[in-house]
């Protein structure tokens, strides 16, 4: 990466990274009532693709890499290579919760939480990926 | 000379506009895919630097509209990617964009290179 100082992004990464949390919410919340919602998945994959570029760019490796599975799991919807189910929609619903923790403690203390948990379980449910 | 920015996510549309600014270019942003075509035949840009992954219209299918509008089709388009997104490349190429930069390294050197190779400046 180049040198760049990344202190000025702050304010405008922690603006735009709970939006993406806010809509990831919003849209999971649609996708408990209708599984099938088009909008609600594409929402979901843009935010989440989203989080996890500006995350990776601002050195928050923790929430770039689980908003990363996120972003696959909802592009394995958009394809239709799987479907929303409940035990899904549930490792998701948490992932998002943790997410939103740990943005809390980052913009409060700098520190990075800890999410390798609920990153695994979510690859395990959400892709079958063995871990 | 006139870049267009198709970006929507606010935290790289401010740091790649300010960047290609500072290097004299003429910087036009849109922030999805529909916008972009709307600006593209407003502004004639001379280059078009794409995000992907956008709502309302995506980046591949700003490629397949400008490949269908003859003012446009010859303008050389860049996309934006990130880790993970190997086939979205290569679809991305296959509908004409000439190359590509991986955005979340904030390569602005390597963009700028790229830039100036395929406009032969």
């Amino acid at each position: 990466m180049a040198d760049i100082d990344l202190s000025s992004f702050k304010g405008l990464y922690f603006q735009t990274a709970k939006e993406y949390l806010t809509t990831l919410e919003h849209a999971a919340q649609v996708l408990s009532k209708e599984s099938t919602n088009d909008q609600a998945i594409n929402d979901s994959f843009i935010a989440s693709h989203s989080l996890k570029s500006q995350s990776s760019v601002m050195g928050f490796i923790e929430v770039s890499l689980l908003s990363g599975v996120l972003e696959k799991v909802f592009r394995s919807f958009k394809e239709k290579e799987k479907t929303v189910t409940p035990e899904i929609l549930a490792i998701i619903f948490e992932a998002i919760s943790s997410l939103r923790t740990s943005m809390t403690l980052l913009e409060s203390e700098e520190k990075e939480t800890d999410l390798h948990e609920v990153r695994d379980r979510l690859r395990k449910i959400g892709l079958g990926e063995t871990v | 000379m006139t870049i267009l920015l198709v970006e929507d996510d606010a935290f790289f549309q401010k740091f790649y506009s300010l960047k290609l600014t500072e290097s004299g270019y003429t910087v036009v942003v849109a922030s999805n895919g529909q916008e972009g075509m709307t600006k593209a035949r407003e502004q004639k840009p001379d280059f078009i630097l794409l995000d992907l992954v956008m709502p309302i219209m995506d980046g591949f299918s700003v490629l397949s509209e400008l490949a269908k509008d003859e003012t446009l089709k010859t303008v050389p388009v860049l996309v934006f990617s990130t880790l993970g997104q190997e086939q979205d490349i290569e679809k991305a190429k296959a509908l004409g964009a000439r190359d590509y930069v991986n955005k979340t390294f904030f390569d602005f050197d390597n963009l700028k290179s790229k830039i100036q190779s395929i406009m032969g400046t």
